[in-house]
């Protein structure tokens, strides 16, 4: 019913609220800090730079609003959660896409690891393993391969990547390491060739 | 009833097939000071597990090395945008 709506918000309680002094102390010490893990979520989200920046502005100013609901535990999982809703209710009409694709979810990966590696003969090795290692990723499953890029490539904890991806953190876990596992095999592999 | 003394050894020290069920979780910093230190006491003593840990470490070196550089002036700018709201 129509008219149910403005009664039921006569009736709700006054939001509680902090002054501004204690809103800004919270959100400098709690959420200025994940600044750079939510641009790299929001890069793997959107998979657009514009887009990403637009992504972390619209949850910076959400959290800012409601950071006096905020029970002070788990700042970066809290982050996590709001920029995947904010996420989701700017691309409404759009089906969510997140890593469905598996050339557009390793875009962001360079085939090649960090320099800065001493020695010709290393960094050839590096090399090898490094485009095994994103050979690999694209062998995984979409749903094991968004955790390890998340997990070992963007480092976020377990409760983190559940979070995104909303599943239980068993579910984490389980695609995490078995997902692991086939990787090993594979650089296994890689090592045992270049080492014969 | 009280665990014979063999059993109760057995419970404070896991064995291998404990360890090899907690060792990704370890590794991720995933699990509880006290139970972390029961895999770490393991893998010092454990030769097969403590090579399975270090085979583990390098997979998750190697994909560190994946994660792709962010544009510094787009950071600057959201550091800005998060000063400017928290009004500093």
């Amino acid at each position: 019913m129509s008219l149910a709506r403005p009664r039921l918000l006569m009736v709700m309680p006054r939001q509680k609220t902090i002054s501004d002094e204690a809103r800004n102390r919270a959100f400098r010490d709690h959420v200025v800090p994940e600044l750079e893990i939510l641009y790299r979520v929001a890069l793997r989200l959107t998979r657009n730079g514009h887009d990403a920046e637009d992504l972390v502005q619209d949850t910076l100013l959400r959290a800012y609003r409601a950071i006096d609901r905020f029970d002070g535990r788990h700042p970066r999982a809290w982050l996590l959660t709001i920029l995947r809703n904010t996420n989701i209710n700017r691309a409404r009409k759009r089906r969510p896409h997140l890593f469905d694709d598996e050339d557009q979810a390793l875009a962001a990966i360079p085939a090649h690891g960090a320099d800065g590696r001493e020695g010709a003969a290393e960094q050839a090795l590096d090399g090898m393993v490094d485009e095994t290692i994103v050979a690999a990723l694209r062998a995984l499953s979409g749903d094991h391969r968004a955790v390890v890029i998340l997990v070992d490539v963007d480092g976020l904890s377990y409760m983190e990547a559940a979070e995104i991806l909303e599943v239980p953190i068993g579910t984490i876990m389980s695609r995490l390491h078995r997902a692991r596992r086939r990787l090993r095999t594979m650089l296994e592999h890689v090592r045992e060739e270049v080492h014969s | 009833m009280r665990w014979p003394k063999a059993r109760r050894s057995a419970r404070r020290a896991p064995d291998c097939h404990e360890v090899q069920k907690t060792l990704q979780s370890f590794l991720d910093g995933e699990l509880g000071p006290a139970e972390a230190d029961v895999v770490a006491d393991h893998l010092a003593h454990c030769v097969r597990c403590g090579i399975e840990a270090r085979v583990f470490e390098d997979v998750k070196a190697s994909l560190s090395q994946l994660r792709p550089d962010l544009d510094l002036e787009t950071l600057a700018r959201l550091q800005q945008f998060a000063d400017e709201l928290a009004g500093s």
